[in-house]
């Protein structure tokens, strides 16, 4: 029931968020874009192009266009991009593969150390490696993404020759339309450096969530408890505080993994890294009007969709949140 | 066969720069199968008292000095791995707030599971069917279902069963109980008291039970300390310091309590509050609130002085020792205790 | 630690004077810039291509002329530093200034209107939040980018970015005021003060505001800092200021090429007084936190 509702009202949420999106992105292509000087160039007549607009249905209200917009949207069609000369949504899903697994790679990384180093630093805040990552976290807070990036690439290949500093490599091609780097060797080798340095935002983030989270659950009555009835230190931490702390972090994880999409902007422009965040920048330098509005709205999609996702994920792991209310 | 004997304990607040007695010489004795009561104010250092029993005090507060025995074993000195072998096995203990006390995000099976597991060899299957036994134990019904179910389904006194349950599942030969019944309902405190009583009979299991109302103690227990201050005011026999109390801060307690009042006037209460840890007075702690206190109360700490009539022991194969440093007889910590000629 | 006050705990602890001298250094070289280096970058005349690429003066190459070198274009590194420091500056503190009235307004009043106001504000919070506001920012001046032209673009640069950092980071203020007024409103002397016959405003501006202004410090230190990260970010995507008037973010962007050529001081150097002014602003907002330890309502 709780769930039903839930679900009922982030999906009202959902549509009306994307409704208001996909009329900024319309607005701003009715702004900006003039499709006829696009289609046909400097060349044709001006009657002639009176008629195409006809024909277009560029002169109806600006409300109906809107609709025909959406209705478009919904089939996955949001227009051609001018400089690729494609539908957007065929070069965005062509550089979707490459962003997406960019992020898995980084989150990869984050969650394997960020768990490990924040249980560490809550149980022992003083030991000499706790603060020595704690005093690391507020560098790696403070440090851009793209100068993590920067300084990578002057150390791995540019000083030790290692790695690489731009590019996919050598991918390979899954079920005809997905590009992946990670079954090749060298697809791993040039993924390594973008993740680290899309990672090292997010890192010291979730570690400091983790140890602050982690401190509060290890104060808790129950912990108390289960220390007295004598269970071991490994199960109390493992399986009583670590859940505790866990439930929390995933709702804050959802709209992480949404930053980072953003993040790859960065990481992707600085490592030459072919996915849709350097695509956008290209984009931006070519003004391809329909390109930008395009990731805009594929973009608040992808975020919604994370977000309601791992909203309902938080529902179904936290036992405190009761299904059916039924009190014994 | 002394169960267990605390000798001399004393607990302290160390801070960087100053340290706070919390507990002053505190010594007890108890027998198998005895049920002890520990009554006091809140901040007299009662919970801190049985926390210390199995090392579990929260820093800053650690163990300044005193000897702390469990069947002849010395407990101040041993490490992690033999606490943990003696916390939730033959030492059990229940909190005061049930609420707290459950991990929300484990079935109520899995705390009874991973309980009786820590402490014995039992497949997860005969934990489980020994788990179902004490959720019967104490009273409660459809035992797989709720064996499945969160703690957040139940109620704060079935929550209280439930750890009533997890403290039973090892066969303890002693539970501490801190305050069971505060964090309840009046409704339900009868019946988890009664409840703590029949198991403790039942399973011959001794208990220390801590609360600040003296009427609740006096009818599960057979013998009841007075803790004012961080110090044993008086011990003696329950029967004994209801009807005959020694020590005026006693006297006070009892005539709060409704029962005991023989007039139907306002209720009485004891005048003041209690001093703080790092506020207690010279002379004897007590002389502030006293209505007896004389110019030495003042000036100098009362020793502890033996009741001089015996009381029979209310469980008969307690041997007594004549130790003072081990005071099992009855005794008051007064310059001019009370009711020191009737018997 | 209530009864001292804060200069009283802030002279006794050493690692809170070593970060605040830093950072007063960091402040006073970028406001003072003008005054204090030898070269205006933004002056064509001033530098010289021959200049061009001249390594740090500790470094074989070197000359005293130009302590940490010069970039391609022949300008000396401290001044482009200095003075880029100082647009970042101001580019972040006028951006937190504008979130900070934005928010404490639509947070004071969702708090006060309450009901529809309340729950239209707050959703609109939440889903900005999740938004990311550094894809909102990005996305925004991209967009603005587009309706001008590159000289005018150019020109509006500094207004443009402020307002877009300015305008994205809203709610986390907005949530805080709004729970803080919620909670106070509740409390005795709010109570008191309308039952005297207090108007509404007073309340809400002498009674209840003053109890969240050491929250809203603790925030907007912190944002002080992730503001001068979005400036360098839309800097370095080329979104930000113009190459003519370069902030440091768009230092370290012109200087990236030049890694692969071992010319490591022209980005590492604007890098480097980047980073430690971030890390030393969040030092100090970590350390506010710490001593005012205002209830974050939540």
């Amino acid at each position: 029931m709780v769930v039903l509702s839930f679900f009922l009202k982030r999906s009202y949420q959902f549509i009306i968020v994307m409704l208001v999106i996909s009329f900024i992105g319309f607005s701003i292509q009715d702004a900006l874009g003039d499709p006829i000087h696009q289609l046909v160039g400097e060349s044709v007549g001006l009657a002639e192009r009176e008629k195409l607009r006809e024909k277009l249905g560029l002169n109806d209200p600006f409300l109906t266009q809107y609709v025909r917009f959406v209705k478009n949207a919904l089939t996955g069609d949001l227009g051609t991009s001018y400089f690729f000369k494609k539908p957007v949504m065929a070069v965005i899903l062509d550089r979707f593969p490459a962003t997406l697994e960019l992020t898995l790679a980084a989150s990869f990384i984050v969650i394997f150390l960020s768990i490990p180093l924040g249980i560490y630093c809550a149980v022992y805040p003083k030991h000499v490696l706790a603060r020595t990552i704690m005093t690391f976290s507020i560098i790696g807070i403070s440090m851009p993404v793209f100068l993590t990036g920067i300084l990578l690439i002057y150390i791995f290949p540019v000083q030790l020759g290692l790695l690489y500093s731009f590019g996919r490599g050598e991918t390979l091609m899954l079920f005809g339309f997905w590009e992946t780097n990670f079954l090749t060797q060298d697809g791993l080798l040039h993924i390594i450096l973008p993740a680290i340095s899309l990672a090292s935002i997010m890192l010291p983030l979730f570690i400091r969530l983790i140890r602050g989270r982690m401190v509060e659950v290890l104060s808790e009555e129950y912990i108390h408890f289960a220390k007295a009835r004598g269970l071991t230190k490994n199960r109390i931490l493992y399986v009583h505080a670590f859940r505790n702390t866990l439930i929390p972090i995933v709702s804050v994880a959802g709209v992480q993994f949404a930053t980072m999409i953003a993040y790859t902007i960065l990481t992707e422009t600085v490592f030459q890294w072919p996915g849709m965040g350097f695509m956008f920048i290209e984009a931006v330098t070519h003004s391809d009007i329909p390109l930008i509005v395009a990731y805009l709205v594929f973009v608040g999609f992808v975020f919604m969709v994370t977000n309601t996702v791992v909203d309902i994920l938080y529902l179904m792991i936290d036992p405190t949140v009761q299904l059916v209310k039924q009190k014994f | 066969m002394k169960l267990l004997e605390i000798k001399n304990l004393t607990l302290s607040f160390q801070y960087p720069n100053k340290e706070v007695i919390a507990l002053d010489d505190f010594s007890l004795t108890i027998a198998a199968g005895e049920r002890i009561g520990l009554v006091g104010e809140s901040g007299a250092g009662k919970s801190l008292a049985i926390f210390s029993i199995l090392k579990l005090l929260k820093p800053p507060c650690k163990i300044k000095s005193g000897s702390i025995r469990f069947c002849g074993r010395e407990i101040t000195t041993m490490n992690e791995t033999e606490l943990n072998r003696l916390r939730g096995d033959k030492i059990t203990m229940i909190f005061q707030n049930p609420l707290g006390s459950l991990n929300p995000v484990l079935t109520v099976g899995t705390h009874l599971i991973e309980t009786a597991r820590a402490h014995s060899s039992l497949s997860y299957k005969e934990a489980y069917d020994l788990a179902c036994s004490r959720l019967n134990d104490v009273k409660i019904t459809r035992v797989h279902e709720r064996m499945r179910a969160y703690p957040n389904e139940f109620s704060g006194g079935m929550r209280q069963r439930i750890v009533i349950a997890c403290a039973l599942m090892t066969n303890p030969q002693l539970m501490l109980i801190d305050e069971p019944t505060t964090a309840l309902d009046v409704t339900i405190q009868a019946e988890i008291m009664e409840l703590i009583y029949n198991l403790s009979v039942e399973k011959k299991c001794a208990f220390i039970l801590v609360s600040h109302d003296l009427g609740l103690v006096s009818q599960l227990t057979e013998r009841v300390l007075v803790l004012y201050a961080g110090q044993i005011v008086e011990a003696n026999a329950t029967r004994q310091i209801i009807r005959y109390p020694h020590h005026p801060y006693t006297k006070g307690l009892i005539e709060c309590l409704p029962e005991f009042q023989r007039t139907k006037k306002q209720l009485k209460v004891i005048p003041g509050r209690m001093p703080g840890l790092d506020e207690w007075p010279v002379g004897c702690r007590f002389h502030p609130r006293c209505d007896f206190a004389k110019n030495d109360c003042k000036e100098k700490m009362p020793a502890v002085t033996r009741l001089k009539k015996a009381v029979s022991a209310p469980v008969s194969n307690v041997k007594r020792t004549s130790s003072l440093n081990t005071p099992v007889a009855p005794y008051v910590k007064c310059f001019y205790p009370l009711n020191e000629k009737k018997p | 630690m209530k009864e001292r006050t804060f200069f009283e705990v802030a002279r006794n602890d050493y690692q809170f004077l070593i970060t605040a001298s830093i950072l007063i250094l960091w402040l006073g070289g970028a406001f003072l810039a003008p005054w204090l280096v030898p070269q205006n970058p933004y002056d064509l005349t001033s530098f010289d291509i021959l200049d061009s690429e001249l390594p740090p003066a500790w470094i074989e190459g070197g000359t005293r002329q130009f302590l940490f070198g010069t970039d391609p274009q022949g300008r000396d590194i401290l001044s482009t530093v200095f003075y880029g420091m100082r647009l970042s500056l101001i580019i972040s503190i006028s951006a937190v200034m504008i979130q900070l009235m934005l928010g404490t307004f639509l947070g004071l009043m969702a708090g006060y209107l309450g009901g529809r106001w309340d729950s239209f504000i707050m959703r609109t919070a939440d889903v900005q939040l999740s938004l990311s506001t550094l894809m909102l920012t990005i996305i925004t001046l991209a967009i603005i980018k587009n309706f001008f032209a590159q000289e005018v673009y150019d020109r509006l640069a500094i207004y443009m970015i402020i307002m877009v950092i300015g305008v994205a980071e809203w709610p986390q203020y907005a949530r805080v005021v709004r729970s803080g007024v919620l909670v106070e409103r509740e409390k005795e002397y709010v109570a008191a003060a309308r039952v005297v016959g207090v108007s509404p405003r007073i309340i809400l501006f002498k009674h209840i505001f003053p109890n969240l202004i050491s929250p809203l410090l603790v925030i907007a230190t912190v944002q002080v800092a992730n503001a001068i990260i979005s400036e360098a970010a839309l800097s370095f995507l080329g979104l930000g200021m113009p190459p003519t008037q370069p902030s440091l973010g768009l230092l370290i962007s012109r200087g990236f090429e030049y890694i692969f050529s071992g010319a490591w001081w022209i980005t590492f150097i604007p890098s480097f007084f980047l980073v430690v002014l971030i890390v030393t602003i969040n030092i100090l907002g970590g350390w506010f936190e710490d001593y005012f330890n205002p209830k974050l309502y939540k």
